[in-house]
């Protein structure tokens, strides 16, 4: 598994690469820390190469809403296949989250 | 057909452990979308035992078998965990609104399976713990 940041304008997208499991969450929730320690306001997760995510994955967002919510930090998920909207509908985070289909969608969506 | 599998308890043989289960679903010819599911929901069995019954030590193992009773998927997880057991049918589930508002990274495994299977019990056998897991199969390819 693994993770790419890149800038575009103000928005700071992290791409996730592969699985993101129990032993790989780790590196996804490094990357999403160091955004929000460099303050980044718009933080873009692209999940169009997720091929899976397990719960540990899921909470690394769990962690972390709380406080983008409180510090101002626009944080969207895009790009999802069926497989891996399924675990956060499953967890009822489809409605707690944002979550959209395109990357236009998401910047639209954190503006 | 080989249905059963043992892997240390290392977190990186869950990969290992889902394409096991992947292949199996595949030979009872479940339907890709439910078989997705019941992958998710092994890997979140075995993770927790791997890292709440063993601390993943990968000198300890877990074996995990799987098999078809009619129309009901039966999934049987087995460790050797003498001072440790878990009872997931007694397991309450957690609202997810108090783990994100306690910024809770765990807590949701056992709610994707409580979700996804129809059944669970656990039970000691001696010195080991058997997780067992039932799933009524209603689509297949």
């Amino acid at each position: 598994m693994q993770v790419h940041h890149t800038d575009e304008a103000s928005y700071h997208i992290i791409a996730v690469v592969g699985e993101v499991d129990a032993s790989s969450s780790i590196v996804l929730d490094a990357a999403l820390e160091e955004a929000i320690n460099q303050k980044k306001q718009k933080i873009l997760i692209d999940c169009t190469e997720l091929h899976y995510i397990s719960s540990p994955g899921i909470g690394v967002f769990t962690s972390r809403l709380d406080d983008c919510e409180k510090i101002g930090i626009a944080l969207v998920l895009f790009g999802l296949n069926d497989k891996v909207f399924n675990v956060f509908r499953i967890l009822g985070l489809d409605q707690l989250i944002k979550i959209v289909k395109t990357k236009e969608e998401a910047k639209s969506v954190a503006k | 057909m080989i249905n059963t599998i043992q892997v240390a308890c290392d977190k990186h043989n869950l990969q290992q452990l889902r394409q096991f289960v992947a292949d199996r679903l595949h030979d009872f010819a479940v339907a890709p979308a439910e078989a997705d599911m019941l992958v998710l929901a092994m890997d979140e069995v075995c993770a927790n035992i791997m890292v709440h019954s063993h601390q993943c030590n990968p000198s300890d193992n877990l074996e995990l078998s799987i098999w078809l009773e009619g129309t009901r998927l039966i999934f049987e997880v087995q460790d050797y965990a003498p001072d440790c057991y878990f009872d997931p049918a007694n397991y309450k589930v957690p609202d997810i609104l108090q783990i994100i508002a306690e910024k809770r990274n765990g807590g949701m495994g056992l709610i994707l399976v409580k979700k996804i299977m129809d059944e669970m019990q656990a039970e000691k056998r001696g010195a080991y713990n058997v997780y067992k897991f039932a799933k009524n199969i209603t689509a297949v390819l």
